[in-house]
């Protein structure tokens, strides 16, 4: 009866400890990194329909891809030499055509010819295509139908399964997982809450998922804060840097040092902070696999990055508003992000 | 309790209760609607269907000009009071949005 007794009380310990798991994470706070320095630039340069670029870039194969603004076409792709290419995919309904693309660097295919991954916002798809040439789209997923989820940022993951940012009007950013093959969709608990009637603004962030998709980050725009998940979307780890901040007391009106972007490179994570104001040079933050930091380096006043591997460098994006015109910093590849 | 010792049935049957009714809530949770679509919500309007979907009203923040250089940002645009890319130069008004919900594909 005593083992019985045990057997039972273990088990209910058990089910309380799965039921307790989603707050099971660790705040952690990053006040210095052991390496920091300024990163000197290679050189810049100012790119052809570098009036139409926003702060997007990413590489596929042998190409760097930017996504652009207030032209007739949605996508400019420069080869290794930062030389416009070709600008690709017109605004429209048309059979090749997009109202929206977002590229987040997912691409296949060969180097010179690579098959890139876009999400249209505007439509709720997610196509493929290729740039080098631009021949068609073809869709691989009509999120359009649900209506349960308004994803700003969806990346695609295998079997089937998409994983992204669901941003409905007025509320707080969510991370949602949604399988394309039976339409069903988890919407993962917001461990961190935010406030007031400006949640929507205060609360976006972007979205990373490691190669191996057991590991998601999530860098927030509005404050210094990183986010780590695992594959279930269970949050494991915070990391602010400088100092923790109560999100809930967040104002779209505080001019807090933010996220822009965190990729993956290898399995350490890369992430750009950048001061609002612009008076804080922008800092390019490395982390290990489990949240540790790595590295920091000052990197201007870069708004955009990304990490080209084959040629050891990373490419920054930085505007002039005088000129109205975004330029290309090339900055040597830190060893720490070498292969 | 008898004579200062632990009454092992009674034990056993308030175990067996506590882990019946944990497992009854984790049934019921799993075939409810999944609370945490509703989460952070402050609606205007919250009305459900008799199809069983969710009709949420709300009024948003909007701003008349953005900053589109910066697409990573969402903002909701005043003029047509949809999301749009890119950092909203301040919140100049409110738009109201209606969204349905099927908790049906929810998991």
């Amino acid at each position: 009866m005593k083992n019985l007794f045990i057997k039972i009380l273990t088990l209910v310990i058990l089910i309380i400890q799965l039921s307790c798991q989603s707050e099971n994470y660790v705040t952690s706070v990053v006040t210095t990194f052991p390496m920091e320095k300024e990163l000197d630039t290679i050189c810049s340069i100012i790119p052809s329909y570098g009036e139409h670029l926003t702060n997007s870039i990413n590489v596929a194969g042998e190409y760097i891809i930017g996504v652009d603004y207030k032209s007739p076409f949605l996508l400019s792709v420069f080869d290794n030499n930062l030389s416009l290419s070709d600008t690709i995919i017109e605004v429209g309904h048309g059979h090749d055509e997009m109202l929206s693309a977002e590229f987040y660097g997912q691409w296949d295919g060969a180097d010179n010819n690579p098959n890139i991954i876009l999400y249209d916002r505007k439509s709720k798809r997610i196509v493929s295509t290729t740039v080098a040439p631009f021949t068609s789209i073809k869709t691989i997923a009509d999120l359009s139908k649900t209506d349960s989820i308004t994803p700003s940022k969806v990346i695609i993951l295998k079997d089937s399964i998409c994983i992204g940012v669901n941003l409905p009007a007025g509320e707080q950013a969510q991370l949602f997982k949604y399988d394309i093959k039976n339409g069903n969709i988890f919407i993962a608990p917001n461990l961190i809450k935010f406030n007031g009637e400006d949640v929507f603004y205060t609360s976006q962030y972007g979205i990373a998922v490691r190669e191996d998709e057991k590991q998601i980050v999530t860098p927030y725009y509005s404050l210094p804060l990183i986010c780590f998940y695992d594959e279930n979307l269970d949050l494991i780890k915070k990391i602010y840097i400088g100092t923790e901040i109560d999100t809930e007391l967040v104002s779209i009106n505080d001019t807090l040092i933010g996220f822009v972007d965190a990729k993956y490179c290898g399995d350490k994570i890369v992430a750009l902070l950048i001061d609002p104001t612009g008076k804080v040079l922008s800092r390019l933050l490395i982390f290990d696999n489990e949240g540790e930091p790595l590295g920091s380096f000052i990197i201007g006043k870069s708004i955009g990055f990304c990490i080209d591997i084959s040629t050891s460098r990373i490419l920054s994006l930085e505007y002039d508003e005088d000129k109205g015109i975004m330029s290309f910093l090339v900055y040597p590849l830190p060893d720490l992000l070498k292969p | 309790m008898k004579n200062g010792k632990i009454n092992s049935g009674l034990v056993l049957i308030i175990g067996l209760v506590i882990v019946l009714v944990l497992y009854v809530m984790s049934v019921v949770g799993n075939n409810s609607i999944n609370p945490l679509v509703l989460e952070n919500v402050e609606a205007l309007t919250l009305i459900e269907t008799p199809d069983g979907k969710i009709i949420i009203e709300d009024e948003i923040p909007c701003a008349s000009s953005a900053n589109e250089i910066m697409i990573h940002l969402s903002y909701v645009n005043c003029s047509t009071c949809e999301e749009e890319s890119g950092q909203a130069k301040g919140l100049e008004g409110k738009c109201t949005k209606i969204r349905i919900i099927d908790p049906n594909n929810l998991k």
